[in-house]
């Protein structure tokens, strides 16, 4: 498999999406933008998720209550004036922080038990994100005021150029002496720290890592929404789908989370609207669509999409030696690309 | 400071102690599921919402009393936690406890998700926006006890809420299904070599789970609004009994439930007492309780 963190696979990913971007562009500002737009954000944020929950195997329910930080300080700082860059530093690295402090609690879970705590984490912070609302707006919200005028274009660059810089990171990580520490204890946590492995270090690194990112996700949501409050940032649809797309795509492997993310973002959009055409009392939102995926990938693909049998081997493919081997081996060249 | 009456107090504490019962039969449920059959069932506190819907729905269009509607709740419930155990059977077949129990939370989630998804569009569309039975609506007055007047409907709903843990009890450490159930709690592969068809106790231990969250639901329908999406929070309340209790462990899980629930409720009290908002912040109490005993002695307080 290719080694360099710019091999072949990941950068024909990148330039696949940023065509996939400059067309939804070119198509001028419409649905179709807006899509890819959410497409994007939601893509990037299912990747943040992943560093944590995809290489250690653990499921980090809580994922959400990162990302809501990130928008929260966000948005509080600049209605306070501060300047847009600064807030979205000051933002990472408060999620950061938040990641590192809640981690000493945490990491000393396991399995089960890791995932309920981590879902009390989110409750936890709709209480007191209700409680505080003098501060943070409560139910009703903050108003995010950033750009006055046209911010479309901005956030639309802004959330490319992350989804990309979070995808070289999920490789980077994959392919570097953390991700496989992180690897074993997903294997054997016990066998792991038995080699030296200092696997709560190692889970904290990335947890932090995880939570940085997630700050800065939460920025760009923070913007897209145009107003945050606590059930469309703290809420647990919102904080449930990079899980879902996450474990539906493919843990694991930084492809994974972009598929999830695209087929549940695909889904929510289309299946409502056929269900509702085909019988217009049935309204189902969201929330249906992923509880359906949920079973369905719980039940018979638990490790994603990308690893199916029939899936896994175009998990790793490299598209320009596939073109290559195309005509030189067949067809039977295209998956052997490696 | 703001002192509140004797008559306020003691329905603040009694209510504590309600929840808290109400709480300890989700978390029994809960325990059991996951001791016998290593599913963590994160739709549990759905059923809760199930059993009450469905017994709103029985009163309001059949005027059914809904102490009366525990016999068709109870049933119809049973039979749904069997056919969640044959849901469960494909997830619990893989490698590993551990893969098993997380196969088991994505489905469950999903499961959740499809409740709460369905029952908050719904609900509206019949009419109901929240559920609830009035306990005006029942015909039973206040009683007052000694200067301390109290909700007829309340103190009735508390008394069977104490019946039906008692009842759990004696059938869980009484009879000889209980008994089944305890020795595929305590090592599955032992109690399968000594006869036990576990599969026929996962599928009763199910049942019985997810008819106690029923009962739950049709109680607490009495005494709160039930909306589709509280099913989650409640779940994540259970388990915090669970782990208080230990996964597994009957009796952590019934007196833990009570015991959050007044600590709960003491807490708001005081919260009151103290000038703060305590109803809004008290919530955030078993929360706590849990990331602390999560800190300090994760596999619960009572099981060793």
């Amino acid at each position: 498999m290719a080694r360099s963190p710019f091999s072949g696979f990941v950068i024909w990913t990148i330039i696949g999406l940023a065509i996939f971007s400059l067309a939804a562009l070119a198509s001028g500002k419409g649905a179709i933008f807006n899509d890819i737009l959410q497409i994007l954000l939601f893509a990037s944020m299912a990747l943040c998720y992943d560093y944590f929950s995809g290489f250690t195997g653990y499921y980090n329910l809580g994922f959400g209550a990162f990302v809501a930080l990130g928008a929260y300080v966000f948005v509080i700082s600049t209605n306070h004036g501060m300047n847009v860059l600064a807030s979205f530093a000051l933002a990472g690295v408060l999620s950061a922080l938040f990641a590192a402090g809640v981690s000493y609690p945490l990491l000393r879970l396991r399995g089960a038990y890791f995932a309920i705590a981590t879902l009390a984490l989110v409750v936890l912070l709709q209480i007191f994100d209700t409680n505080l609302f003098n501060f943070t707006g409560g139910t009703i919200g903050l108003p995010v005021d950033v750009a006055n005028g046209n911010y479309q274009l901005p956030l639309f660059v802004a959330s490319l150029g992350f989804t990309i810089v979070a995808i070289m990171v999920h490789h980077l990580i994959g392919r570097s002496r953390l991700g496989l520490a992180l690897k074993s204890i997903r294997e054997d946590e016990d066998v792991t720290e038995s080699y030296g492995v200092n696997t709560f270090r190692t889970k904290q690194i990335v947890m932090v890592l995880s939570g940085l990112f997630a700050g800065f996700s939460g920025c760009l949501f923070a913007v897209y929404l145009q107003f945050i409050n606590s059930t469309n940032i703290l809420g647990l649809g919102f904080g449930l789908f990079p899980v879902v797309a996450s474990i539906a795509g493919g843990s694991g492997i930084f492809l994974g989370p972009v598929v999830g993310s695209f087929i549940l973002s695909g889904l929510n959009a289309v299946v409502p609207e056929i269900i509702a055409a085909i019988n217009p009392t049935l309204i189902f939102g969201p929330l249906v669509v992923s509880g359906v995926i949920l079973v369905v990938v719980g039940l018979f693909l638990p490790g994603g999409i990308l690893r199916t049998r029939s899936l896994s081997r175009y998990a790793y493919m490299r598209p320009d030696r596939s073109i290559t081997n195309y005509f030189t081996q067949g067809r039977r060249g295209i998956a052997k690309a490696r | 400071m703001v002192f509140l009456g004797a008559s306020a107090t003691a329905t603040i504490l009694l209510q504590g102690l309600f929840f808290g019962g109400i709480l300890s039969l989700i978390a029994v449920g809960l325990t059991l599921i996951f001791g016998v059959s290593k599913v963590l069932n994160i739709a549990h506190g759905d059923f809760l919402f199930l059993g009450g819907a469905t017994t709103v729905v029985l009163f309001t269009v059949f005027g059914l009393n809904p102490f009366l509607s525990i016999a068709v709740v109870v049933p119809v419930f049973a039979f749904v936690g069997v056919l969640m155990s044959y849901l469960m059977r494909k997830p619990l077949q893989a490698r590993t406890q551990e893969l098993a129990t997380a196969a088991s939370v994505l489905v469950t989630l999903g499961l959740s998700n499809l409740i709460e998804g369905i029952g908050s569009r719904a609900a509206p569309i019949y009419g109901y926006n929240y559920f609830s039975i009035p306990s005006s609506t029942i015909g039973i007055g206040s009683i007052s006890i000694a200067d301390v007047v109290l909700n007829g409907v309340f103190l009735i709903a508390f008394f069977v809420v104490i019946a039906i843990s008692v009842g759990v009890t004696f059938l869980v450490y009484k009879t000889s299904l209980g008994s089944t159930m305890r020795a595929a709690m305590a090592d599955r592969e032992v109690a399968l070599m000594l006869g036990i068809d576990t599969n026929r106790v996962s599928m009763v231990t199910f049942a019985i789970g997810i008819s106690l969250a029923a009962l739950a639901g049709t109680i607490d329908v009495l005494t709160t609004n039930l909306t589709p999406d509280t099913g989650l929070t409640l779940t994540v309340f259970a388990l915090t009994v669970v782990v208080l209790g230990g996964l597994g462990s009957f009796y952590g899980a019934l007196l833990g439930g009570f015991l959050i629930g007044f600590v709960t409720n003491l807490v708001e009290l005081v919260l009151i007492d103290l000038n703060f908002q305590g109803s809004e912040w008290a919530g955030a109490v078993p929360l706590i309780i849990l990331i602390a005993v999560l800190v300090a002695r994760p596999t619960g307080l009572l099981k060793r």
